[in-house]
Protein backbone atom coordinates (compact mmCIF):
# COMPACT_ATOMS: atom_id res chain seq x y z
CA UNK A 1 0.00 0.00 0.00
CA UNK A 2 1.45 3.52 -1.08
CA UNK A 3 0.92 6.20 2.03
CA UNK A 4 1.22 9.49 2.35
CA UNK A 5 1.82 11.15 5.10
CA UNK A 6 0.87 14.87 5.84
CA UNK A 7 3.46 15.87 2.80
CA UNK A 8 3.77 19.14 1.57
CA UNK A 9 5.68 20.31 -1.49
CA UNK A 10 7.12 23.83 -1.54
CA UNK A 11 8.27 25.53 -5.03
CA UNK A 12 10.40 28.19 -3.35
CA UNK A 13 7.11 30.45 -2.18
CA UNK A 14 4.48 28.76 -3.91
CA UNK A 15 2.83 25.32 -2.57
CA UNK A 16 2.29 22.58 -4.35
CA UNK A 17 0.77 20.49 -2.06
CA UNK A 18 0.15 21.24 1.56
CA UNK A 19 0.28 18.59 4.61
CA UNK A 20 -1.83 15.71 2.34
CA UNK A 21 -2.10 12.31 4.06
CA UNK A 22 -3.77 9.51 2.21
CA UNK A 23 -3.32 6.06 1.59
CA UNK A 24 -3.94 4.06 -2.00
CA UNK A 25 -5.74 0.83 -1.39
CA UNK A 26 -6.83 -1.74 -3.36
CA UNK A 27 -9.29 -0.73 -6.42
CA UNK A 28 -9.44 2.59 -8.51
CA UNK A 29 -9.35 5.53 -6.67
CA UNK A 30 -9.86 8.97 -8.32
CA UNK A 31 -8.04 11.54 -7.84
CA UNK A 32 -10.42 15.03 -8.41
CA UNK A 33 -9.19 18.70 -9.19
CA UNK A 34 -9.24 21.17 -11.29
CA UNK A 35 -6.35 22.28 -13.25
CA UNK A 36 -3.66 23.69 -11.10
CA UNK A 37 -5.06 21.73 -7.70
CA UNK A 38 -1.52 19.82 -7.12
CA UNK A 39 -3.01 16.16 -8.69
CA UNK A 40 0.52 16.48 -10.51
CA UNK A 41 2.72 17.37 -8.11
CA UNK A 42 0.84 14.94 -5.50
CA UNK A 43 1.51 11.80 -7.93
CA UNK A 44 4.70 13.03 -8.96
CA UNK A 45 5.70 12.84 -5.13
CA UNK A 46 3.79 9.37 -5.30
CA UNK A 47 5.86 8.14 -7.79
CA UNK A 48 9.31 9.05 -6.18
CA UNK A 49 10.21 11.74 -8.84
CA UNK A 50 9.82 14.66 -6.13
CA UNK A 51 11.22 14.73 -2.64
CA UNK A 52 8.89 15.98 -0.24
CA UNK A 53 9.63 19.08 1.40
CA UNK A 54 8.38 17.70 4.54
CA UNK A 55 6.47 14.53 5.42
CA UNK A 56 6.92 11.02 4.12
CA UNK A 57 5.59 8.86 1.21
CA UNK A 58 6.30 5.56 1.26
CA UNK A 59 5.09 2.05 -0.07
CA UNK A 60 4.70 -0.72 1.80
CA UNK A 61 7.15 0.87 4.41
CA UNK A 62 10.23 1.70 1.50
CA UNK A 63 10.17 5.39 1.23
CA UNK A 64 9.67 6.43 -2.67
CA UNK A 65 12.04 9.22 -3.55
CA UNK A 66 14.59 7.59 -5.99
CA UNK A 67 14.33 4.06 -4.55
CA UNK A 68 14.61 1.54 -6.91
CA UNK A 69 13.02 -1.35 -4.05
CA UNK A 70 9.77 0.84 -3.90
CA UNK A 71 9.93 1.51 -7.59
CA UNK A 72 9.60 -2.12 -8.51
CA UNK A 73 5.82 -2.21 -7.16
CA UNK A 74 4.59 0.91 -9.11
CA UNK A 75 3.69 1.79 -12.85
CA UNK A 76 3.35 5.59 -13.39
CA UNK A 77 2.08 7.04 -16.55
CA UNK A 78 3.04 10.82 -16.76
CA UNK A 79 0.39 13.39 -17.97
CA UNK A 80 2.71 15.51 -20.26
CA UNK A 81 2.75 14.31 -23.78
CA UNK A 82 6.63 13.59 -23.82
CA UNK A 83 7.98 10.62 -25.52
CA UNK A 84 10.97 9.16 -27.71
CA UNK A 85 9.60 10.63 -30.79
CA UNK A 86 11.91 8.03 -33.26
CA UNK A 87 10.77 4.64 -31.65
CA UNK A 88 7.51 2.70 -31.94
CA UNK A 89 5.20 2.61 -29.31
CA UNK A 90 6.20 -0.76 -28.82
CA UNK A 91 9.85 -0.56 -28.60
CA UNK A 92 8.90 2.39 -25.96
CA UNK A 93 6.94 -0.01 -24.27
CA UNK A 94 9.91 -2.76 -24.28
CA UNK A 95 12.40 -0.26 -23.60
CA UNK A 96 11.13 1.24 -20.27
CA UNK A 97 9.83 -2.62 -19.32
CA UNK A 98 13.42 -3.81 -19.84
CA UNK A 99 14.36 -0.72 -17.53
CA UNK A 100 11.97 -2.44 -15.34
CA UNK A 101 14.14 -5.37 -14.86
CA UNK A 102 13.19 -7.62 -17.59
CA UNK A 103 14.84 -9.40 -20.27
CA UNK A 104 15.09 -9.16 -23.55
CA UNK A 105 12.59 -11.44 -24.55
CA UNK A 106 10.05 -10.90 -21.60
CA UNK A 107 10.39 -7.05 -22.04
CA UNK A 108 8.90 -7.56 -26.16
CA UNK A 109 6.17 -10.14 -24.77
CA UNK A 110 5.11 -8.05 -22.13
CA UNK A 111 4.86 -4.90 -24.15
CA UNK A 112 2.98 -6.78 -26.52
CA UNK A 113 0.75 -7.61 -23.65
CA UNK A 114 0.56 -4.41 -22.37
CA UNK A 115 -0.88 -2.56 -25.29
CA UNK A 116 -2.77 -5.26 -26.28
CA UNK A 117 -4.62 -4.34 -22.57
CA UNK A 118 -5.30 -0.84 -23.39
CA UNK A 119 -6.18 -1.68 -26.69
CA UNK A 120 -3.51 -0.36 -29.33
CA UNK A 121 -3.53 -2.98 -31.68
CA UNK A 122 -1.88 -2.44 -34.93
CA UNK A 123 -0.99 0.67 -33.96
CA UNK A 124 1.84 -0.16 -31.66
CA UNK A 125 3.86 -0.87 -34.22
CA UNK A 126 3.50 2.86 -35.63
CA UNK A 127 6.92 5.29 -35.05
CA UNK A 128 5.54 7.34 -32.04
CA UNK A 129 5.75 10.50 -33.51
CA UNK A 130 2.96 9.51 -36.32
CA UNK A 131 0.14 8.61 -33.62
CA UNK A 132 -2.42 10.73 -33.08
CA UNK A 133 -2.91 11.84 -28.98
CA UNK A 134 -5.05 9.08 -28.04
CA UNK A 135 -2.80 6.82 -29.31
CA UNK A 136 0.18 8.25 -27.55
CA UNK A 137 -2.02 8.45 -24.42
CA UNK A 138 -2.81 4.57 -24.50
CA UNK A 139 1.17 4.17 -24.84
CA UNK A 140 1.71 5.57 -22.11
CA UNK A 141 -0.56 3.78 -20.38
CA UNK A 142 1.16 0.91 -21.39
CA UNK A 143 4.44 1.97 -20.24
CA UNK A 144 3.31 2.30 -16.84
CA UNK A 145 1.83 -1.25 -16.93
CA UNK A 146 4.65 -2.91 -18.77
CA UNK A 147 6.03 -5.05 -15.45
CA UNK A 148 2.67 -5.84 -13.90
CA UNK A 149 2.87 -3.27 -11.02
CA UNK A 150 0.78 -3.89 -8.11
CA UNK A 151 0.38 -0.33 -7.82
CA UNK A 152 -0.13 2.66 -10.38
CA UNK A 153 -0.27 6.20 -10.86
CA UNK A 154 -1.77 7.42 -14.01
CA UNK A 155 -2.40 11.05 -13.92
CA UNK A 156 -5.01 12.16 -16.71
CA UNK A 157 -5.21 9.10 -18.75
CA UNK A 158 -7.67 9.87 -20.74
CA UNK A 159 -6.55 13.41 -21.82
CA UNK A 160 -7.33 13.35 -25.70
CA UNK A 161 -8.82 10.33 -26.30
CA UNK A 162 -11.73 9.94 -28.63
CA UNK A 163 -14.52 8.38 -27.13
CA UNK A 164 -14.31 5.02 -28.05
CA UNK A 165 -10.98 5.24 -26.57
CA UNK A 166 -12.06 6.98 -23.93
CA UNK A 167 -14.64 3.68 -23.28
CA UNK A 168 -11.75 1.13 -23.48
CA UNK A 169 -9.43 2.73 -21.43
CA UNK A 170 -12.33 3.41 -18.54
CA UNK A 171 -13.06 -0.52 -18.93
CA UNK A 172 -9.41 -1.23 -18.79
CA UNK A 173 -8.17 0.63 -15.26
CA UNK A 174 -11.97 -1.03 -14.07
CA UNK A 175 -10.34 -4.06 -14.87
CA UNK A 176 -6.77 -3.93 -13.28
CA UNK A 177 -8.69 -2.24 -10.42
CA UNK A 178 -10.83 -5.33 -9.98
CA UNK A 179 -7.95 -7.25 -10.36
CA UNK A 180 -6.71 -6.45 -7.26
CA UNK A 181 -4.23 -3.56 -8.46
CA UNK A 182 -4.19 -0.07 -6.47
CA UNK A 183 -4.71 2.08 -9.16
CA UNK A 184 -5.12 6.36 -8.72
CA UNK A 185 -6.45 8.14 -11.48
CA UNK A 186 -6.06 12.00 -11.67
CA UNK A 187 -8.64 13.85 -13.89
CA UNK A 188 -10.07 17.11 -13.88
CA UNK A 189 -13.33 15.76 -15.54
CA UNK A 190 -15.57 14.52 -13.01
CA UNK A 191 -17.50 12.00 -15.08
CA UNK A 192 -14.71 10.25 -15.78
CA UNK A 193 -13.87 9.43 -12.88
CA UNK A 194 -17.32 8.63 -11.99
CA UNK A 195 -17.33 6.30 -14.76
CA UNK A 196 -14.69 4.48 -13.34
CA UNK A 197 -15.01 4.59 -9.44
CA UNK A 198 -17.13 6.31 -6.31
CA UNK A 199 -13.81 6.16 -4.21
CA UNK A 200 -12.18 9.45 -4.59
CA UNK A 201 -10.08 12.09 -3.59
CA UNK A 202 -10.56 15.68 -3.70
CA UNK A 203 -7.68 18.28 -4.22
CA UNK A 204 -8.38 21.94 -4.41
CA UNK A 205 -5.03 24.49 -4.02
CA UNK A 206 -2.56 21.72 -2.96
CA UNK A 207 -5.11 20.69 -0.35
CA UNK A 208 -7.05 17.31 0.55
CA UNK A 209 -10.57 18.65 0.95
CA UNK A 210 -12.31 14.96 1.01
CA UNK A 211 -12.29 11.53 0.55
CA UNK A 212 -13.58 8.35 0.69
CA UNK A 213 -17.06 7.15 -1.31
CA UNK A 214 -19.04 10.14 -3.04
CA UNK A 215 -21.91 9.86 -1.02
CA UNK A 216 -20.00 9.53 1.71
CA UNK A 217 -18.28 12.60 0.74
CA UNK A 218 -21.58 14.26 0.35
CA UNK A 219 -22.94 13.45 3.90
CA UNK A 220 -20.25 14.81 5.32
CA UNK A 221 -21.29 18.05 4.25
CA UNK A 222 -23.13 18.52 6.30
CA UNK A 223 -23.95 22.36 6.73
CA UNK A 224 -24.56 22.19 3.00
CA UNK A 225 -29.18 21.00 2.38
CA UNK A 226 -29.19 18.26 -0.34
CA UNK A 227 -31.78 18.35 -2.69
CA UNK A 228 -33.90 15.12 -3.02
CA UNK A 229 -36.42 15.04 -6.09
CA UNK A 230 -39.86 13.51 -5.47
CA UNK A 231 -42.32 12.11 -7.71
CA UNK A 232 -45.65 11.02 -6.06
CA UNK A 233 -49.09 10.99 -7.04
CA UNK A 234 -50.67 12.81 -4.31
CA UNK A 235 -47.50 15.88 -4.04
CA UNK A 236 -49.75 18.46 -2.38
CA UNK A 237 -50.16 16.49 0.81
CA UNK A 238 -46.69 14.98 1.03
CA UNK A 239 -45.40 18.50 0.70
CA UNK A 240 -47.88 19.84 3.57
CA UNK A 241 -46.12 17.08 5.69
CA UNK A 242 -42.55 18.12 4.15
CA UNK A 243 -42.56 21.13 5.41
CA UNK A 244 -42.94 20.32 8.91
CA UNK A 245 -40.06 18.59 9.31
CA UNK A 246 -37.08 19.72 10.73
CA UNK A 247 -34.90 18.50 8.33
CA UNK A 248 -36.21 19.88 5.45
CA UNK A 249 -35.53 23.61 4.72
CA UNK A 250 -37.37 24.04 1.72
CA UNK A 251 -40.21 22.65 -0.41
CA UNK A 252 -40.70 23.86 -4.08
CA UNK A 253 -43.18 22.09 -6.94
CA UNK A 254 -42.10 21.08 -10.39
CA UNK A 255 -43.70 22.57 -13.49
CA UNK A 256 -46.10 19.37 -13.46
CA UNK A 257 -48.00 18.84 -10.27
CA UNK A 258 -46.97 15.66 -9.29
CA UNK A 259 -43.36 16.31 -8.86
CA UNK A 260 -41.19 18.78 -6.27
CA UNK A 261 -37.91 19.37 -5.10
CA UNK A 262 -36.98 19.51 -1.57
CA UNK A 263 -33.98 21.06 0.44
CA UNK A 264 -32.81 18.20 2.76
CA UNK A 265 -30.22 19.25 5.94
CA UNK A 266 -30.09 15.52 7.30
CA UNK A 267 -30.59 12.93 4.48
CA UNK A 268 -30.74 10.21 7.50
CA UNK A 269 -33.48 11.87 9.41
CA UNK A 270 -35.40 12.19 6.05
CA UNK A 271 -35.28 8.70 4.91
CA UNK A 272 -36.92 7.66 8.34
CA UNK A 273 -39.38 10.09 8.45
CA UNK A 274 -40.42 9.58 5.03
CA UNK A 275 -40.45 5.73 5.22
CA UNK A 276 -43.08 6.19 8.60
CA UNK A 277 -45.10 8.45 6.07
CA UNK A 278 -45.51 6.39 3.44
CA UNK A 279 -46.43 3.58 5.95
CA UNK A 280 -49.19 5.97 7.33
CA UNK A 281 -50.73 7.05 4.26
CA UNK A 282 -51.12 6.55 0.28
CA UNK A 283 -49.34 9.25 -1.33
CA UNK A 284 -48.19 6.40 -4.08
CA UNK A 285 -44.33 7.64 -4.09
CA UNK A 286 -42.97 6.78 -7.34
CA UNK A 287 -39.24 8.33 -7.56
CA UNK A 288 -37.28 9.43 -4.98
CA UNK A 289 -33.87 10.89 -6.12
CA UNK A 290 -31.15 12.31 -4.18
CA UNK A 291 -29.35 14.95 -6.77
CA UNK A 292 -27.10 16.12 -5.11
CA UNK A 293 -25.23 12.58 -4.93
CA UNK A 294 -23.09 12.74 -7.44
CA UNK A 295 -19.43 13.96 -7.95
CA UNK A 296 -20.56 16.70 -9.87
CA UNK A 297 -22.22 18.29 -6.98
CA UNK A 298 -20.00 17.30 -4.43
CA UNK A 299 -17.13 18.76 -6.15
CA UNK A 300 -19.12 22.18 -6.71
CA UNK A 301 -20.08 21.96 -3.43
CA UNK A 302 -16.30 21.62 -1.74
CA UNK A 303 -14.97 23.98 -4.00
CA UNK A 304 -17.79 26.66 -3.50
CA UNK B 1 28.25 -9.10 -15.35
CA UNK B 2 26.47 -5.74 -16.57
CA UNK B 3 22.87 -5.73 -15.72
CA UNK B 4 20.19 -6.10 -18.58
CA UNK B 5 18.82 -2.13 -17.96
CA UNK B 6 22.12 -0.89 -17.84
CA UNK B 7 22.41 -2.26 -21.25
CA UNK B 8 19.29 -1.30 -22.44
CA UNK B 9 19.93 2.32 -21.67
CA UNK B 10 23.69 2.13 -23.07
CA UNK B 11 22.12 1.05 -26.49
CA UNK B 12 19.15 3.73 -26.46
CA UNK B 13 21.98 6.14 -26.16
CA UNK B 14 23.92 5.01 -28.33
CA UNK B 15 21.59 4.47 -31.04
CA UNK B 16 19.70 7.71 -30.17
CA UNK B 17 23.62 9.29 -30.95
CA UNK B 18 24.12 7.76 -34.04
CA UNK B 19 20.64 8.43 -35.59
CA UNK B 20 20.79 12.15 -34.57
CA UNK B 21 21.42 15.14 -36.43
CA UNK B 22 24.39 16.04 -33.71
CA UNK B 23 25.20 12.29 -34.65
CA UNK B 24 25.78 12.96 -38.73
CA UNK B 25 27.64 16.78 -37.72
CA UNK B 26 29.90 14.51 -36.00
CA UNK B 27 30.47 12.34 -38.52
CA UNK B 28 31.30 15.21 -40.64
CA UNK B 29 34.01 16.23 -38.11
CA UNK B 30 35.23 13.10 -38.43
CA UNK B 31 36.26 12.87 -41.74
CA UNK B 32 37.76 16.82 -42.07
CA UNK B 33 41.26 15.37 -41.27
CA UNK B 34 40.89 12.70 -44.16
CA UNK B 35 39.88 15.77 -46.66
CA UNK B 36 43.25 17.47 -45.28
CA UNK B 37 45.35 14.51 -45.89
CA UNK B 38 43.77 14.13 -49.31
CA UNK B 39 44.52 17.48 -49.99
CA UNK B 40 47.84 17.28 -49.59
CA UNK B 41 48.19 14.14 -51.77
CA UNK B 42 46.54 16.32 -53.91
CA UNK B 43 49.05 19.03 -52.95
CA UNK B 44 51.81 17.11 -53.74
CA UNK B 45 50.92 15.13 -56.66
CA UNK B 46 50.33 18.36 -58.76
CA UNK B 47 53.55 19.59 -57.83
CA UNK B 48 53.03 21.61 -55.39
CA UNK B 49 56.10 22.55 -52.57
CA UNK B 50 54.27 22.01 -49.07
CA UNK B 51 56.70 22.72 -46.10
CA UNK B 52 55.04 19.78 -44.53
CA UNK B 53 55.72 15.52 -44.61
CA UNK B 54 52.71 13.31 -43.59
CA UNK B 55 53.91 12.86 -40.24
CA UNK B 56 53.93 16.71 -39.28
CA UNK B 57 50.45 16.98 -41.08
CA UNK B 58 49.74 13.62 -39.07
CA UNK B 59 50.93 15.59 -35.79
CA UNK B 60 49.39 18.95 -36.26
CA UNK B 61 45.60 17.34 -37.16
CA UNK B 62 45.86 14.93 -33.78
CA UNK B 63 47.25 17.11 -31.63
CA UNK B 64 45.17 20.40 -32.94
CA UNK B 65 42.07 19.20 -34.41
CA UNK B 66 41.74 15.54 -32.41
CA UNK B 67 42.68 16.29 -29.19
CA UNK B 68 42.27 19.87 -29.64
CA UNK B 69 38.84 20.47 -31.11
CA UNK B 70 37.30 17.64 -31.99
CA UNK B 71 36.97 15.72 -28.27
CA UNK B 72 36.16 18.59 -26.21
CA UNK B 73 33.35 20.16 -29.04
CA UNK B 74 31.87 16.66 -29.76
CA UNK B 75 31.81 15.65 -25.78
CA UNK B 76 30.66 19.53 -24.97
CA UNK B 77 27.37 18.93 -27.24
CA UNK B 78 26.64 14.99 -26.49
CA UNK B 79 27.90 15.25 -22.72
CA UNK B 80 26.05 18.12 -22.26
CA UNK B 81 22.79 16.75 -23.40
CA UNK B 82 22.68 13.65 -22.04
CA UNK B 83 20.99 14.05 -19.13
CA UNK B 84 19.34 17.47 -19.93
CA UNK B 85 17.76 16.35 -23.38
CA UNK B 86 15.90 14.28 -20.93
CA UNK B 87 14.82 17.25 -19.03
CA UNK B 88 13.73 19.10 -21.68
CA UNK B 89 12.17 16.43 -23.90
CA UNK B 90 10.00 15.81 -20.32
CA UNK B 91 11.28 11.72 -20.61
CA UNK B 92 13.15 11.91 -17.53
CA UNK B 93 10.30 10.80 -15.44
CA UNK B 94 10.23 7.38 -17.57
CA UNK B 95 13.56 6.76 -16.74
CA UNK B 96 13.92 8.18 -12.68
CA UNK B 97 10.14 6.07 -12.65
CA UNK B 98 12.06 2.80 -12.98
CA UNK B 99 13.75 0.42 -10.41
CA UNK B 100 16.89 1.50 -11.62
CA UNK B 101 19.81 3.30 -8.90
CA UNK B 102 19.92 6.75 -10.94
CA UNK B 103 23.52 6.37 -10.61
CA UNK B 104 23.81 3.42 -13.12
CA UNK B 105 21.08 5.75 -15.75
CA UNK B 106 23.79 7.89 -15.59
CA UNK B 107 27.18 5.76 -15.87
CA UNK B 108 25.43 4.03 -18.66
CA UNK B 109 24.44 6.75 -20.62
CA UNK B 110 28.06 8.40 -20.34
CA UNK B 111 29.50 5.12 -20.91
CA UNK B 112 27.46 4.92 -24.31
CA UNK B 113 28.66 8.36 -25.54
CA UNK B 114 32.21 7.72 -24.42
CA UNK B 115 32.34 4.08 -26.81
CA UNK B 116 30.46 5.99 -29.49
CA UNK B 117 32.65 9.14 -29.34
CA UNK B 118 35.96 7.33 -28.66
CA UNK B 119 34.69 4.64 -31.88
CA UNK B 120 34.35 8.17 -33.87
CA UNK B 121 37.57 9.65 -33.02
CA UNK B 122 39.47 5.93 -33.81
CA UNK B 123 38.47 6.35 -36.94
CA UNK B 124 39.30 9.44 -38.26
CA UNK B 125 42.71 8.99 -36.73
CA UNK B 126 43.30 5.76 -38.37
CA UNK B 127 42.15 7.20 -41.48
CA UNK B 128 44.38 10.41 -40.81
CA UNK B 129 47.25 8.38 -40.09
CA UNK B 130 47.07 5.69 -43.18
CA UNK B 131 46.42 8.84 -45.61
CA UNK B 132 48.55 11.09 -44.09
CA UNK B 133 51.73 8.91 -43.24
CA UNK B 134 51.37 6.66 -46.55
CA UNK B 135 52.97 9.95 -48.26
CA UNK B 136 56.55 9.19 -46.61
CA UNK B 137 56.58 5.66 -47.87
CA UNK B 138 55.09 2.52 -46.61
CA UNK B 139 57.54 1.99 -43.83
CA UNK B 140 56.81 5.17 -42.21
CA UNK B 141 52.90 3.46 -41.20
CA UNK B 142 55.41 0.60 -39.43
CA UNK B 143 57.56 3.22 -38.11
CA UNK B 144 54.61 5.31 -36.87
CA UNK B 145 52.38 2.56 -34.70
CA UNK B 146 53.83 3.46 -31.63
CA UNK B 147 52.47 6.48 -31.95
CA UNK B 148 49.44 5.60 -33.76
CA UNK B 149 48.59 3.52 -30.46
CA UNK B 150 49.59 6.18 -28.28
CA UNK B 151 47.18 8.55 -29.88
CA UNK B 152 44.59 6.31 -29.77
CA UNK B 153 44.54 5.66 -25.75
CA UNK B 154 45.15 9.14 -25.51
CA UNK B 155 41.94 10.33 -27.50
CA UNK B 156 40.00 7.43 -25.88
CA UNK B 157 40.89 9.03 -22.36
CA UNK B 158 40.30 12.09 -23.65
CA UNK B 159 37.21 11.30 -24.33
CA UNK B 160 36.24 10.02 -21.26
CA UNK B 161 38.21 12.88 -19.41
CA UNK B 162 35.97 15.72 -21.30
CA UNK B 163 32.91 13.95 -21.61
CA UNK B 164 32.72 12.94 -17.45
CA UNK B 165 33.31 16.67 -17.39
CA UNK B 166 30.24 18.08 -20.04
CA UNK B 167 28.18 15.25 -18.69
CA UNK B 168 28.67 16.59 -14.92
CA UNK B 169 28.03 20.27 -16.52
CA UNK B 170 24.64 19.09 -18.02
CA UNK B 171 23.65 17.82 -14.62
CA UNK B 172 24.69 21.27 -12.51
CA UNK B 173 24.35 23.84 -14.46
CA UNK B 174 21.27 25.66 -15.77
CA UNK B 175 22.84 26.44 -19.21
CA UNK B 176 25.60 23.82 -19.52
CA UNK B 177 26.26 24.53 -23.26
CA UNK B 178 27.39 28.14 -22.13
CA UNK B 179 29.52 26.82 -19.24
CA UNK B 180 31.05 24.39 -21.17
CA UNK B 181 32.22 26.35 -23.95
CA UNK B 182 33.43 28.58 -21.69
CA UNK B 183 34.91 25.41 -19.78
CA UNK B 184 35.76 23.68 -22.73
CA UNK B 185 37.33 26.40 -25.17
CA UNK B 186 38.38 29.44 -22.61
CA UNK B 187 39.49 27.84 -19.72
CA UNK B 188 41.09 24.88 -21.15
CA UNK B 189 43.20 26.65 -23.99
CA UNK B 190 43.91 29.83 -21.91
CA UNK B 191 45.09 28.22 -18.24
CA UNK B 192 46.80 25.18 -19.88
CA UNK B 193 49.66 27.48 -21.21
CA UNK B 194 49.83 29.20 -18.20
CA UNK B 195 52.84 28.72 -15.93
CA UNK B 196 53.19 27.42 -12.59
CA UNK B 197 49.93 24.80 -10.87
CA UNK B 198 47.24 25.92 -12.12
CA UNK B 199 47.70 24.49 -15.70
CA UNK B 200 47.52 21.18 -14.06
CA UNK B 201 43.66 22.21 -13.45
CA UNK B 202 43.02 21.72 -16.66
CA UNK B 203 42.29 18.44 -19.09
CA UNK B 204 44.23 19.62 -21.88
CA UNK B 205 48.00 20.17 -20.09
CA UNK B 206 47.45 16.33 -19.26
CA UNK B 207 46.27 15.23 -22.74
CA UNK B 208 49.36 17.06 -24.71
CA UNK B 209 52.28 15.01 -21.80
CA UNK B 210 50.33 12.05 -23.16
CA UNK B 211 50.29 12.41 -26.49
CA UNK B 212 53.34 10.23 -28.02
CA UNK B 213 54.24 12.23 -31.00
CA UNK B 214 55.82 15.74 -31.25
CA UNK B 215 56.37 16.79 -34.52
CA UNK B 216 58.66 19.72 -35.21
CA UNK B 217 56.01 22.56 -35.79
CA UNK B 218 54.24 21.59 -32.18
CA UNK B 219 57.68 20.75 -30.29
CA UNK B 220 58.11 24.18 -28.71
CA UNK B 221 54.13 23.77 -27.93
CA UNK B 222 54.66 20.17 -26.30
CA UNK B 223 57.58 21.11 -24.64
CA UNK B 224 55.78 24.00 -22.72
CA UNK B 225 52.99 21.89 -21.67
CA UNK B 226 54.39 18.66 -20.91
CA UNK B 227 57.71 19.49 -19.71
CA UNK B 228 57.30 19.88 -16.15
CA UNK B 229 55.29 16.32 -15.45
CA UNK B 230 55.94 13.16 -16.10
CA UNK B 231 52.99 10.65 -17.87
CA UNK B 232 52.34 8.73 -15.29
CA UNK B 233 51.71 11.79 -13.19
CA UNK B 234 49.23 13.22 -16.30
CA UNK B 235 47.04 9.88 -16.30
CA UNK B 236 47.09 9.97 -12.54
CA UNK B 237 45.70 13.48 -13.09
CA UNK B 238 43.29 12.50 -16.16
CA UNK B 239 42.20 9.17 -14.41
CA UNK B 240 41.17 11.55 -10.83
CA UNK B 241 39.36 14.47 -12.87
CA UNK B 242 37.09 11.61 -14.72
CA UNK B 243 36.56 9.65 -11.47
CA UNK B 244 35.91 13.34 -9.83
CA UNK B 245 33.01 14.44 -12.40
CA UNK B 246 31.14 11.00 -12.60
CA UNK B 247 31.48 11.14 -8.68
CA UNK B 248 29.77 14.26 -8.70
CA UNK B 249 27.56 13.48 -11.59
CA UNK B 250 26.42 10.46 -9.40
CA UNK B 251 25.51 12.70 -6.35
CA UNK B 252 23.62 15.33 -8.54
CA UNK B 253 21.73 12.85 -10.20
CA UNK B 254 20.74 10.72 -6.70
CA UNK B 255 19.36 14.50 -5.66
CA UNK B 256 17.88 15.30 -8.84
CA UNK B 257 14.39 16.00 -8.96
CA UNK B 258 12.03 14.68 -12.55
CA UNK B 259 8.34 16.27 -12.51
CA UNK B 260 7.23 17.73 -15.75
CA UNK B 261 4.27 18.96 -13.53
CA UNK B 262 6.48 22.06 -12.79
CA UNK B 263 6.70 22.69 -16.19
CA UNK B 264 3.47 22.10 -17.53
CA UNK B 265 1.30 23.63 -14.21
CA UNK B 266 -0.32 20.66 -13.45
Amino acid sequence: MIRVQSVSKWYGLVVGVNRISLSVEPGVTGLLGVNGAGKSTLLNLMAGLLRPSSGTVDLDGKPMFANPEALKSLGYCPSPDHFYEDVTGLEFVAYLGRLSGLSPAQARERAVEACREVALGEEAGKKVRAMSKGMRQKVKMAQALVHDPPVLLLDEPLNGMDPPSRAQAIEAIRRWGQQGKSVLVSSHMLHEVEAMTSRILLLHHGKLLASGEVPQVRQAIASRPMNVFVRCADARNLAAALITWPCVQSVSFGTEGKALTTEVTDMGDFRVRLGDLMADRELGLEILNPLDDNLSAVFSYLVA
Amino acid sequence: MIEGPVRAIFGFTARGMTCSVKGWLFGLLLVLPWAAALLLRLLIWKGVQVPMGGVTLYGILVLAYVTGFLVPIATLFFGTSLVADEVEGGTLPYLFGRPLRREKIFLAKVAAMTVVLAAGCWLSILGTYLLSLSLDGAGALGRGAGTLLGDLATTALAVAAYGALFAFLGLAMKKPLFWGLIIGFGWENLVAWLPGFLKRLTLLFHLHTLLPHSAAPQGVVQQMLASSESRITALAFLLGYTALFLGLGCVLIRRMEASAAEREGG
